[in-house]
């Protein structure tokens, strides 16, 4: 029950927002009442996280009502971490847009923002395949609305096109692998599937279903080459939104396909998801080396950073009883870094975007100087991006080494393979410190800034402080990351 | 596998074959319809197949509810890129790259 | 201490900048002390272990060890000095540069430089090796209107970072190890160490870890080929280049292969090849000292130069020699450095062509400097000369001889271009105008209580070796007494290098005085070649930083904005990984 809560805060709490946004104007007003209503839902998955503790289990419809095919809900250890992480991005995110965004339709942002929340929650609590696809589109759709939020501009519309386009194609691919599923087993039931699965477990039509359901999320978790419309859509959203869909999205897209992927059983073919997330650190880091729009590089620095968690996620798939409980807690608490230190540097950006007006590094030159506490927490969200201690970042890094080691051999090649990488994207992240904090303040700027309201230094500076909290002291994490990482090494039999 | 899921597949890879090679912008939608067509059909013999038919017909109505949104949503991303290239065409959609 | 310190200097920063000032100071001097202290109480002991990551069963373990305590206390006393000194040489820069950053991370990288050095526990060790990097990264950049110190401090954090590479592996195997020992403190250095030594640890993983360690170490402290960012380093304030040169950055590596000595020896090529990167970057860095023109980066290259004997000495398994090398070095350079600091302020350059005749203007400096670079080139009976001495004897008895042979021809070199660095500077006519003036106090107290220092701290070796050795139970080091060391070195064949030395001061010196400073009279095409760009690894940065570029600009080209080719990869990728799962099933 207290799972459908959470969805239902969100969701319920849209419509009401919708509402006050639309009749108060106010945006303080509006943003704290989706701010409210998040808190409401945070609650709800504390009182999961709960009653996992107590050992008891909590879905909906409830245990005892459960329909033999379907259940629809399930409380879980994943779906508590994943809806964690992703209400404290959204909260926020919320504060954060209350002076960042204009006044004109704030209701409608607002609702659409706790709308994609609620399907980031459900996604992470869904107990079967098509629940949890109908919550992914949920959560889809609101995101190509928002991105495409500021409409009378060319740049939203076209990346909201591409990002609809290619998402789209995306869920219809992971939707047949899940119908071909469906026709298999007569079952959508995420714990009931592996029983069903007989004759078809481990034949060649399996691989094309489980190419699918890599592919289909996979264009949400922005896996090279299904990468293309990240870019666009990350910098063309608004930042607080940017943040989101970095911090939190595109890990939810991981999650749902890791879900269905378990749900087939064990397959050995973890390796191979550990190459794709090779290319993919590569590719993104590289790109991003060239790109002068700050946003547009965090953006491709969220690709780069995905290769990471895919590759301790291969690692847990492919090795489970060596390495795979490593690998696992290292990509979730990769996951729940890089929302905090991608949506802070994201934030960071829409800052200085509000008040400069550009996202181009040259002509950002300087600003962080201007606003030293900004300032000061891009530099930690840019050294933790990278992997440098005490900022959060390299922890995760530390238990995705970990795991890769413990694979040994081929492990050990992709873990230097993904150190270096860290190396590389040094490169641009102290390239973009370098110009936006400590460059040249160039002539053309105006002496007189207006001056950056509270609502949006707030949210950066928590982020940086948890940056620096989680960083020093990594266990606050691991308590919210074990059970779930724990949680998916017994559905693949490895405790 | 049966001639029905075959049909299945082969609108699945029409409606791709539509988003690859399509530069009108609705038709490259309507490609997404096709797909959503194909996946819908393979359930529907999912549920026969499998004997839960009522099953299948709620999630087939699901499906097709979800499309209808993201359809609505994609039309008005077109009419509003419309209004800034005068063109329905992805070839004005190219600024973004690199 | 100063970790704790360093988070205060903000706040004092906003009341009054000059109490801030002679608040780190006082934070200086405390610490300085603090570790002094530390050498006389402890004994090996463990102290504050506290329980950290229970997910990961780290705890948060420092250990009070024979080298870690020396390169904390080099940390903290040199620290203090140079912070010190500060105070009046950061003046000219206050006004465009806020001081309070600066106080924060000098504080910050002391204080790390000193918890590295005690910290029992390769992840501690790794995080503020981190810290470290970063805040050498920062300080150099300190001036960071200047596009050049802005990337001089960019390229020296990546450069180690990319050494850390290996350090990172390293730990990690370690780790992995350890834990499937099932060791109580997987990341223990000790029990590492011990668990090495019981040959419980696999052969396999000992050579990963040895090379990712090694790795690190070339990367911090500056080895050829990662020898690259000190050069450019010396963008930084005189004061910082001497923090990393004598208390901090550089010692962290040859701390690091001296504390993990006793597990990385079991390894056939592990010494081997530390004496040979030693010897060859020594080598190296002594020849383009010969012929650069900028003090500061002449100090760079020798400050190369020495750590690569250092590097050998562990090498040769002798830590002894290369810790007291450690030691001797930090104090001379940190004097050399400071000395240098005070010439720039006053000569407005830091090209020795355009400097000359400084000993009038400059007294105290100059006597300082000439004892540092006297130190510096191993004249007998100043500090440097018995520490190289010590390690030319350890690899006389381990018989390297070609390791020997580059390392003595290294320590002639070192007598030219050290000379040639002070003749330049403060010898013959002053060749531009100008009216330098000595420096305040705050500058000179530092500097005299270092050239103090570089006479006596040899002096101290008894003591030294006797902690040592007292603390170090896997080290096997032996007590050795002032007289043994006077006895043993004045008897060895060694001594006819510090002999060779003084003649080449001698002659040199003799013919200099008649001819005038050895200033090059038109320009040097290959001598600003090669120092200019750095030569010898500089090829090997730009070569990759090109390639990368490259790269990125093919790769970037697959992103065509077109939608139908987005939908394209999409279907490509779908194939692409059908076919590699169709493959491996």
């Amino acid at each position: 029950m207290e799972v459908l809560l959470s969805i239902v805060i969100l969701s319920g709490g849209a419509l009401i927002v919708y509402l006050i946004g639309r009749l108060s104007r106010s945006r303080m007003l509006t943003g704290f009442v989706a701010f409210v209503a998040m808190l409401g839902s945070a609650h709800a998955v504390y009182q999961v996280w709960r009653i996992l503790e107590q050992g008891e289990v909590t879905g909906w419809p409830t245990a005892v009502a459960r329909a033999p095919l379907q259940s629809y809900l399930t409380g879980s250890y994943l779906g508590v971490f994943l809806a964690a992480t992703a209400l404290l991005l959204s909260s926020l995110v919320a504060i954060y847009s209350m002076r960042y965004m204009h006044r004109r339709n704030i209701g409608k942002f607002y609702a659409l923002l706790m709308i994609m929340t609620a399907g980031i929650v459900g996604v992470g609590f869904a107990g079967d395949l098509f629940t949890m696809y109908v919550l992914f589109e949920v959560m889809s759709i609101a995101s190509f609305v928002l991105v495409a939020f500021e409409r009378e501009e060319w740049e939203p519309v076209e990346a909201g096109v591409k990002y609809l386009v290619i998402s789209t194609t995306g869920s219809l691919l992971a939707l047949l692998a899940i119908a071909i599923i469906y026709s298999w087993t007569g079952s959508l039931d995420l714990a009931a599937i592996p029983a069903l699965m007989g004759a078809h477990a481990g034949g060649a039509q399996m691989m094309g279903v489980i190419a699918m359901l890599v592919v289909g999320f996979g264009v949400k978790a922005a896996i090279v080459p299904m990468h293309t419309w990240l870019p666009d859509a990350h910098s063309a959203a608004p930042s607080g939104i940017s943040a989101m869909l970095s911090g939190i999205v595109i890990e939810a897209g991981l999650i749902t396909m890791l879900k269905a992927l378990l749900a087939l059983g064990s397959v050995q073919f973890g390796l191979l998801i550990v190459i794709l997330s090779l290319v993919t650190m590569f590719v993104g880091n590289l790109i991003a080396l060239r790109q002068s729009d700050l946003k547009r590089m965090f953006a491709y620095s969220s690709v780069a950073q995905m290769g990471y968690i895919v590759m301790g996620v291969g690692f847990a798939l492919g090795f489970p009883h060596v390495a795979g409980f490593a690998g696992m807690r290292g990509a979730l608490y990769h996951i729940l870094n890089h929302a905090i230190m991608k949506g802070g540097a994201f934030l960071c950006a829409g800052a200085f975007l509000y008040l400069l007006g550009t996202r181009d590094m040259r002509r950002l030159s300087g600003i962080g100087r201007r606003f030293p506490l900004i300032g000061v927490c891009f530099l930690i969200f840019a050294l933790s991006l990278a992997g440098t201690p005490p900022f959060n970042g390299y922890f995760s890094k530390v238990l995705l080494v970990r795991s890769g080691v413990d694979v040994g051999g081929i492990g050990i090649f992709m873990v230097i393979m993904l150190i270096l990488n860290s190396v590389i994207s040094l490169f641009y992240y102290l390239g973009a410190v370098n110009t936006v904090v400590f460059g040249p303040v160039p002539e053309d700027r105006p002496k007189t800034l207006k001056p950056l309201p509270l609502m949006i230094v707030l949210p950066i500076v928590v982020l940086g402080l948890l940056s620096l909290l989680l960083g020093v002291l990594p266990q606050i994490g691991l308590e919210i990351v074990d059970p779930a990482a724990a949680e998916i090494m017994a559905l693949l039999g490895a405790v | 596998m049966t001639p029905y899921a075959a049909a299945g597949f082969a609108l699945v890879l029409i409606g791709m074959y539509a988003t690859i090679t399509r530069t009108n912008l609705l038709q490259i939608i309507i490609g997404l319809e096709i797909m959503a067509r194909g996946v819908s059909l393979v359930f529907v013999l999912g549920g026969f197949q499998t004997g839960t038919m009522a099953a299948a017909q709620s999630v087939v109505v699901t499906v097709i509810l979800i499309e209808a949104v993201t359809v609505a949503i994609a039309l008005s991303l077109v009419v509003a890129s419309y209004h800034h290239n005068k063109s329905l065409s992805i070839a004005a959609l190219r600024r973004l790259k690199g | 201490m100063p970790l704790g310190g360093c988070l205060l200097i903000p706040v004092f920063g906003r009341i009054n900048e000059h109490l801030m000032k002679w608040y780190s100071v006082l934070a200086g001097f405390t610490t300085a002390a603090l570790t002094v202290l530390l050498i006389r109480a402890a004994a090996g002991q463990e102290i504050a272990a506290t329980y950290w990551i229970p997910g990961i069963d780290a705890s948060f373990g420092l250990r009070l060890t024979g080298i870690g305590m020396f390169v904390a206390a080099v940390a903290g006393c040199i620290g203090s000095l140079a912070i010190l000194y500060s105070i009046r040489y950061m003046e000219a820069l206050e006004e465009i540069y806020a001081p309070t950053r600066y106080y924060f991370l000098t504080l910050l990288f002391i204080g790390s430089m000193i918890a590295l050095a005690l910290a029992d526990n390769f992840l501690v060790l790794y995080i503020f090796w981190e810290v470290i990097g970063f805040c050498s990264f920062a300080l150099i950049a300190y001036e960071y209107h200047r596009a050049k110190a802005r990337r001089a401090g960019t390229k020296a954090f990546i450069v180690t970072r990319f050494g850390d590479i290996g350090l990172l592996i390293g730990v990690v195997v370690l780790w992995s190890a350890m834990s499937r020992l099932g060791a109580a403190n997987p990341f223990s250095i000790s029990a590492t160490i011990a668990a090495a030594l019981g040959g419980q640890i696999p052969i396999p993983v000992l050579t990963i870890a040895g090379f990712g360690f090694l790795a690190g170490a070339v990367g911090k402290s500056a080895q050829f080929p990662l020898h690259i960012w000190l050069p450019d380093a010396m963008e930084a304030p005189t004061t910082i280049s001497a923090l990393i040169h004598a208390a901090t950055l550089v010692n962290a590596g040859i701390y690091l292969t001296a504390r993990t000595l006793p597990m990385f020896s079991m390894l056939g090529w592990w010494l081997p090849a530390l004496l040979w990167i030693g010897a060859i970057g020594a080598l190296i860095a002594a020849l383009l000292a010969l012929v650069e023109k900028d003090l500061k980066r002449v100090l760079a290259f020798s400050t190369i130069s020495q750590l690569g004997y250092m590097m050998a000495a562990v090498g040769a398994a002798s830590i002894f020699a290369s810790q007291f090398h450690l030691l001797n070095h930090a104090i001379f350079k940190a004097l050399l450095f400071l000395c240098a600091g005070s010439v720039i302020h006053a000569a407005h350059t830091r090209n020795m062509y355009e400097m000359g005749g400084l000993k009038r203007a400059l007294p105290i400096t100059h006597v300082t400097f000439l004892i540092g670079t006297l130190a510096l080139a191993g004249i007998p009976l100043l500090n440097g000369f018995w520490s190289k001495d010590a390690i030319f004897e350890a690899m006389l008895e381990v018989g390297q001889i070609g390791p020997l042979v580059i390392l003595i021809l290294t320590a002639l070199i070192t007598a030219v271009y050290s000379w040639r660095m002070y003749w330049l500077t403060f010898q013959g006519e002053p060749r531009s105008e100008g009216h330098p003036h000595e420096s305040p106090w705050e500058i000179t107290l530092p500097l005299a209580l270092l050239a103090v220092g570089t006479l006596v701290s040899w002096l101290y070796v008894g003591p030294y070796t006797a902690k040592l050795g007292l603390m170090l139970p896997f080290h096997q080091i032996h007590e050795m007494e002032l007289g043994e060391l006077w006895s043993h070195t004045m008897g060895s064949p060694m001594l006819l290098v510090g002999l060779l030395v003084v003649v080449i001061f001698v002659v040199l010196g003799v013919q200099w005085s008649r001819k005038g400073a050895p200033v090059p009279a038109g320009p040097r095409m290959w001598a600003d070649l090669v120092t200019e760009t750095k030569a010898f690894g500089d090829w090997f940065w730009g070569f990759w930083v090109v390639v990368m570029r490259a790269v990125a600009s093919v790769l970037a080209l697959f992103q065509t904005g077109d939608l139908n080719y987005n939908s394209l990869w999409l279907a490509i990728g779908f194939v692409a990984v059908l076919l590699m799962f169709l493959g491996w099933g």
